[in-house]
């Protein structure tokens, strides 16, 4: 099956992380998303400048399978075009404010009476209500703002972020519900909400069983460097280093308990410590055996031994043992995109499954207006007067 | 305003945290959530330390009791899955065929029905059976070797993240094909899994070690693996407390120094003149409070952050304003605040924060609008059927 959204459109002036991947979800589930960019400027959002060749990380991370129109905003008809594109889609994805649409002339109003019917999806740092809702923000003060840098590390380092742009990729997953939401309601009432996600709200969002544990039972947790901190203090729920590799073993039911105990050659650690409350009294001096004993093999060996004992454990893995991961490819969850320049590069799939087949790689990123006579043709520019358009600079 | 969801029905099979999750956004949402709670019981719902968990993952949900295995509970589950627009399971693969509640069981009485499978390790593969929970899964999934410092020991982003996450991908799996089931009446099975969700969050990241031909990887230590030595993108200390600062424009860094009362650095700074403003600013910002900073570099355009704890986020007043926390009035603990909702529709927060239902609460109501009369729900119940 062809992804669910095949016929939808979407229309993307994101310009951070969170809007830009969630537009490319949506193309990751058949829709056709077009992204509208200022022509000779370069791609918004990027943090850095990593100085790599064309496409870049970021390019391919959150461009991909999408279509692309430049445009010149301060010239006559570029408000025009765009607001063509508007009138058919499905979605627009933008950031508070509205970025490129605001600087065409377009607003909320406008947009709302030329296109009733789509869905208008905004990104924010911190929401649009409330008093820092015109205030800078990054994903990095969103985990911080959030809660979620708190609670991250040893106790003894700085606060630390989780490892990746922890707090636009779960914005983007919650914009994406929220469009999906708003679309679902769309086909019947005719009418595009407004949906709002910001990176603040995604962090909180994010940490909904332990905020509200921690708020209900009126105790906070310690930072924990590896483990959780509702679970790793009562059983094992660590990784340990092996002779090689790391293993994290998963947290262990009292059923399996003796089993994992003996894997060790410390089978009379269960009966001295039966029990979760036994364990949780002695879980330092518990986790030092473990650390002492699994350091004895690598960690494929345990892994055999764990698969056989039926206990619950897994190798720590790095990006390339991802990549050579059969399940990730199984599954499309890893997959070789096929770039005109850069040939078959290695690239992380969509996490969606229809109909149990994985979804094929998405197209390469678009060079920025690379589909602009396309889409002016489609939404009934005829050859001349896109022709005109070019000439005048309207689009690149 | 009606919610978004009203009048979809999701008859929900989930247990642990991504499926329940993923099904009370839907509830959020305005969906009606029918939970199907096995006569086992509630996971963890008698321990103190998972109150927080059955809050966290159940509001707004509806809930019956039903022993699946049992002939006529089974039946009361497939008569009621055939009213619904989602069905959702995450039990491992090929129990819910078992119970005869699988996509093709389904579909031929309802074939509108959407099902959501989700699992651990995806429904293809050689370890499509294999069990997970979240440690698993962020070991497997990448994100716990890039936390942390380089050269020392994998570390866990501080929450159950890789569930997280989880739920978030099969709920936007499910409601992309609920769109298309609105639009065209067709339904459809569809599979997320843990490590699917970890995987797809690193897209970026791993789209760089591609580029870079494969090897060692940097891990992200106090910053973002590739932000690092790019910008100013840290936790510093102040007076009285973190806060965090991101900031990676050339321009901006300008403005930074100068907030900080520091000489900029050059035009364009490399990684060692980055590591040497660093150190600098970590020094000036002990000497005023957080707030005072965070609200210069505010000012300045910059981003700027206290770092707070679940305590300071509970009276902050910006969540407050957008209904990222909630008020809920307990049965049980009374009027309590609890983790409201990241996604608002028309500028107005979703203010629906109805309890979890207890154990089998709404047992009798559904199995009379499936037709069955008192005296056989009393023989159901007895029988321990429901």
């Amino acid at each position: 099956m062809s992804g669910p959204l095949t016929g939808w459109r979407v229309l993307d002036v994101a310009e951070t992380p969170q809007g830009l991947l969630a537009a490319k979800m949506l193309a990751e589930m058949g829709a056709d998303v077009v992204k509208v960019e200022r022509a000779r400027a370069p791609r918004r959002g990027a943090p850095v400048d990593l100085g790599e060749p064309s496409p870049s990380s970021w390019e391919i991370a959150f461009e991909a399978g999408k279509r692309s129109i430049a445009i010149e905003p301060g010239r006559a008809g570029a408000a025009e075009l765009v607001l063509g594109l508007a009138r058919r889609a499905d979605a627009i994805v933008a950031p508070l404010g509205l970025g490129l649409l605001a600087e065409l002339g377009l607003d909320e109003e406008r947009l709302r009476s030329e296109a009733p019917r789509a869905v208008l999806a905004v990104t924010s740092p911190h929401g649009p209500l409330g008093p820092l809702a015109a205030a800078p923000g990054a994903d990095i003060t969103a985990q911080a703002l959030g809660g979620v840098m708190w609670k991250t590390g040893d106790p003894d380092d700085p606060p630390m972020p989780g490892g990746v742009a922890l707090a636009e990729g779960v914005g983007a997953l919650y914009l994406m519900i929220g469009i999906l939401a708003a679309v679902t309601d769309a086909e019947g009432s005719g009418r595009g909400r407004r949906v709002d996600v910001s990176l603040y709200g995604s962090q909180i969002g994010m940490q909904s069983w332990e905020i509200d544990s921690e708020w209900l039972l009126g105790r906070t947790t310690e930072r924990l460097a590896v483990g959780h901190p509702d679970v790793s203090d009562r059983r094992i729920c660590h990784a340990f280093e092996t002779a090689a590799g790391w293993l994290q073993i998963a947290g262990v039911l009292r059923a399996r308990w003796p089993e994992l105990c003996d894997m060790i050659g410390e089978p009379e650690m269960s009966e001295r410590w039966p029990d979760e409350r036994a364990q949780a009294e002695h879980i330092d001096e518990i986790i030092a055996t473990f650390r002492e004993r699994l350091r004895d093999r690598p960690v494929e060996g345990w892994l055999e031994e764990i698969a056989q004992r039926d206990i619950l454990g897994v190798r720590v893995q790095n990006d390339d043992d991802i990549a050579a991961d059969p399940q990730a490819r199984s599954n499309g969850y890893v997959v070789e995109m096929q770039h005109p320049q850069q040939g078959s590069l290695t690239v992380v799939g969509s996490p969606f499954m229809f109909g149990r087949e994985p979804q094929p790689a998405l197209d390469p990123p678009p060079a920025p207006g690379a589909d602009a006579d396309e889409l002016l043709a489609e939404i009934g520019y005829a050859p001349d007067a896109i022709a005109a358009l070019r000439a005048e600079g309207v689009i690149a | 305003m009606t919610a978004p969801l009203d009048g979809i029905r999701v008859v929900d099979f989930t247990i642990a945290q991504q499926g329940p999750h993923a099904t009370k956004l839907l509830a959020d949402m305005g969906a009606e959530v029918i939970k199907i709670e096995r006569n086992l019981g509630r996971m963890g719902g008698g321990e103190p330390w998972m109150r927080g968990f059955v809050l966290a993952h159940n509001r707004n949900k509806r809930a019956i009791a039903l022993d699946l295995k049992h002939p006529e509970g089974n039946e009361i589950a497939r008569r009621l899955a055939a009213t619904a627009d989602v069905v959702a399971s995450n039990y491992r693969q090929g129990v819910m065929e078992k119970l005869g509640l699988g996509y093709d069981d389904l579909r031929r009485a309802n074939p509108r029905v959407v099902v959501v499978q989700g699992s651990g390790w995806g429904p293809l593969g050689p370890r499509a059976s294999e069990g997970a929970v979240d440690m698993v899964g962020h070991a497997r999934g990448g994100l716990m070797w890039r936390t942390g410092f380089e050269g020392e020991s994998p570390m866990t982003v501080g929450c159950a993240v890789t569930d997280q996450v989880g739920a978030l991908v099969l709920c936007s799996a499910l409601l992309g094909a609920l769109a298309r089931a609105r639009r065209t009446g067709q339904g459809a099975k569809v599979d997320t899994s843990l490590y699917g969700g970890q995987v797809a969050l690193q897209a970026w990241e791993f789209a760089e070690r591609s580029l870079r031909g494969g090897g060692d990887q940097p891990r992200a230590g106090t910053g973002h693996p590739l932000i690092n030595g790019h910008g100013i993108w840290q936790a510093f200390e102040a007076s009285d407390g973190w806060l965090a600062i991101g900031c990676t424009e050339t321009g901006k860094l300008a403005a930074l120094c100068e907030v900080a009362e520091l000489e900029p650095p050059a035009a364009a700074p490399d990684a060692e003149a980055i590591a040497a403003v660093a150190s600098r600013l970590a020094v000036r910002l002990r000497t005023r409070t957080t707030s005072e900073w965070v609200e210069r570099l505010r000012a300045a355009g910059i981003a700027a952050a206290p770092v707070q704890r679940y305590g300071d986020i509970r009276e902050e007043r910006q969540a407050r304003a957008n209904g990222y926390v909630l008020e809920m009035d307990h049965p049980e603990y009374g009027p309590i605040t609890v983790a409201g909702m990241p996604i608002t529709f028309d500028r107005e927060p979703i203010g629906r924060a109805t309890p979890p239902p207890s154990f089998g609460e709404h047992t009798e109501r559904y199995l009379e609008e499936l037709g069955y009369g008192w005296d056989e729900i009393t023989r159901l119940r007895d029988e321990n059927v429901c």
